[in-house]
């Protein structure tokens, strides 16, 4: 907290008085923005800091989501207590199906992790145990209810999900200054370097996906509350690359630099919707410009400078 | 007793045979010395110490007489063995501090949840943490960079940053690849003062270099290896007198 800079106050003061200011059209973007830098700064934890090409992050995404959708419509149990179990069950899937193919590397990674997203959303199609509902999804789950208040309108969503990212770049900023997030960064540099450091890198990978995992899993649960209704094709490919987008266009491994991907990935499209067609072009194109000009992103990682009187 | 001692270890590559039966022990406190040619298997058996590589069946590897044989690396680091790397291996985009705090980690013990919320705990571990690590950097004499990026530091300062990383993690034996390739001679010296001050800290060093001056000046015994087998191994003045050695540099007549 000590560590902000102005411009960054400047930036959360904007956020917050933003709503006064947007239509529904508008802040209903912004949510959309919202759920997307959070699910990003997730995603960051394993692609960004760790440099595990996960493409699948949209299936914890999904088993957060029905965690609360079925457990909600079946059992009336509430949005917010759902939100540490939908994490949990994310968490969980990513652990048993990480560990096998943990020591994969780069593109070998990246098919696996499309494939599991492929067969959670086919999984959820099939209707399994009969508790998804197929194809048409779930429908009917409750609105947060935060002591008695019912969270419902769009600016209550909007400030429900800038809190929720709020907290999480907070945790996550303290995450990359620790022993914990030294680990992931040494990992993504040189993992025989790390190992021969004393770094167990099968542990570490493990780890950061399941809390990349436990997040995406987390926010689901917001995310079907603020849908009421949530089907199987929310959660495909597409989104995964999207994800994986923001990350590496905005900067991986730096949090600032996912932030700003959310908004130009998911934010840009809404402003040039008048060009209809034209704009995935444009976009198309941009993107391309970027990866040849810019490859480590918009806003590159950018190391902790430590003062000495810090340690001394 | 010995710290290290290898007995019949070998390594093979298909049909090359990279290490052939090599066995010997390093005494606690020594700086030992493994030369050869290129191509000998010097770096193969450092990986084989260093669980990088698996020995073939029938090896031994005994450290402090346990058996470290098929462990992982980072559980031999943490038996104390550290090693610095023959082509350099920094964490190139972090900053030269950060590169000796890894070799900090296993001396450290905050996990995912006091890293998320930073505990008091966690705070006085980072700090007592960073204090040590800014110790060696001061023993290399790197102290006034450990803000810089690893890969902006010049060719020799980066060998001795391996050296801090490796130091780092408080071993009782280092293992030196190649520590003075790519160093003039000013930075030679100072290399084997500072080899020299590692075994003042009561750690043995094991190292290979083709720097004969240096292996002379510093090395209390000298393994020469030469295709994957053991030729020779003595005091420096017995190897530098030893036929099979020097028919091995130098060829016959």
């Amino acid at each position: 907290m000590k560590n902000m800079k102005k411009k960054d106050i400047l930036f959360c003061i904007v956020l917050l008085i933003l709503p006064i200011f947007l239509n529904n059209y508008w802040t209903d973007v912004m949510v959309n923005i919202g759920f997307y830098a959070i699910l990003g700064l997730s995603l960051n934890i394993i692609l960004g800091y760790c440099g595990l090409f996960h493409m699948g992050h949209a299936a914890f995404y999904a088993i957060g989501a029905y965690t609360a959708a079925i457990l909600n419509t079946k059992f009336n149990v509430p949005i917010f207590a759902l939100v540490p179990l939908g994490g949990l069950f994310a968490g969980l899937l990513a652990a048993i199906i990480a560990k096998p193919i943990i020591h994969l590397r780069g593109d070998y990674l990246l098919i696996v992790t499309i494939g599991i997203v492929e067969i959670v959303r086919i999984t959820l199609v099939n209707n399994i145990f009969g508790l998804t509902n197929g194809a048409n999804g779930i429908f009917g789950i409750d609105r947060p209810n935060l002591f008695g208040f019912v969270i419902k309108t769009r600016t209550h969503f909007y400030y429900l999900i800038f809190a929720f990212a709020a907290i999480t770049v907070y945790l996550f900023y303290q995450l990359e200054n620790s022993r914990f997030g030294r680990a992931l960064f040494y990992i993504k540099e040189d993992e025989v370097a790390a190992e021969g450091s004393g770094i167990d890198i099968a542990k570490y990978k493990l780890l950061a996906f399941v809390i990349g995992a436990v997040w995406a899993g987390m926010l689901g649960v917001i995310y079907s509350s603020n849908m009421l209704i949530i089907c199987p094709e929310s959660f495909n490919f597409w989104e995964s690359v999207i994800l994986f987008t923001i990350v590496l266009i905005g900067g991986s491994g730096n949090i600032k630099g996912v932030i700003l991907g959310a908004f130009l990935i998911v934010g840009l499209p809404e402003i040039f919707r008048e060009l209809a067609t034209a704009r995935m072009l444009v976009f198309g194109a941009a993107m391309i410009i970027m990866m040849i000009f810019r490859p480590e992103g918009i806003l590159p990682v950018k190391r902790k400078i430590y003062k000495y009187e810090n340690f001394e | 007793m010995n710290l290290l001692s290898l007995k019949n270890t070998s390594k093979t590559f298909g049909g090359l045979i990279a290490v052939n039966n090599v066995s010997f022990d390093i005494e606690g406190g020594s700086i030992v010395g493994l030369i050869g040619p290129n191509g000998a298997g010097k770096t193969t058996t450092f990986n084989l110490i260093t669980g990088n590589y698996k020995s073939d069946p029938g090896s031994e590897i005994r450290f402090k007489g346990i058996d470290i044989m098929g462990l992982p690396t980072h559980k031999i680091v943490s038996l104390g063995i550290a090693r610095t790397f023959q082509t350099i291996r920094l964490f190139q985009n972090m900053s030269v501090i950060e590169n000796v705090l890894a070799g900090r980690h296993i001396q450290m013990k905050s996990g995912v949840f006091s890293s998320l919320f930073h505990s008091k705990k966690q705070r006085e571990e980072e700090r007592l943490n960073f204090k040590k690590a800014l110790q060696e950097l001061d023993f290399v004499g790197l102290k006034e960079s450990a803000n810089e990026l690893a890969k902006n530091l010049p060719y020799g300062k980066q060998r001795l940053l391996e050296i801090a990383r490796a130091l780092a993690t408080e071993p009782e034996l280092v293992i030196l690849d190649e520590p003075a390739a790519g160093m003039n001679n000013q930075e030679t010296s100072e290399l084997v003062q500072i080899i020299r001050e590692i075994q003042k800290r009561n750690i043995t060093v094991f190292l290979i270099e083709h720097d004969m001056s240096l292996v002379m000046r510093v090395c209390e015994k000298i393994i020469v290896v030469e295709y994957g087998a053991k030729i020779a191994e003595g005091k420096p003045k017995e190897i530098q007198n030893n036929e099979r050695v020097i028919k091995a540099y130098l060829g016959e007549e």
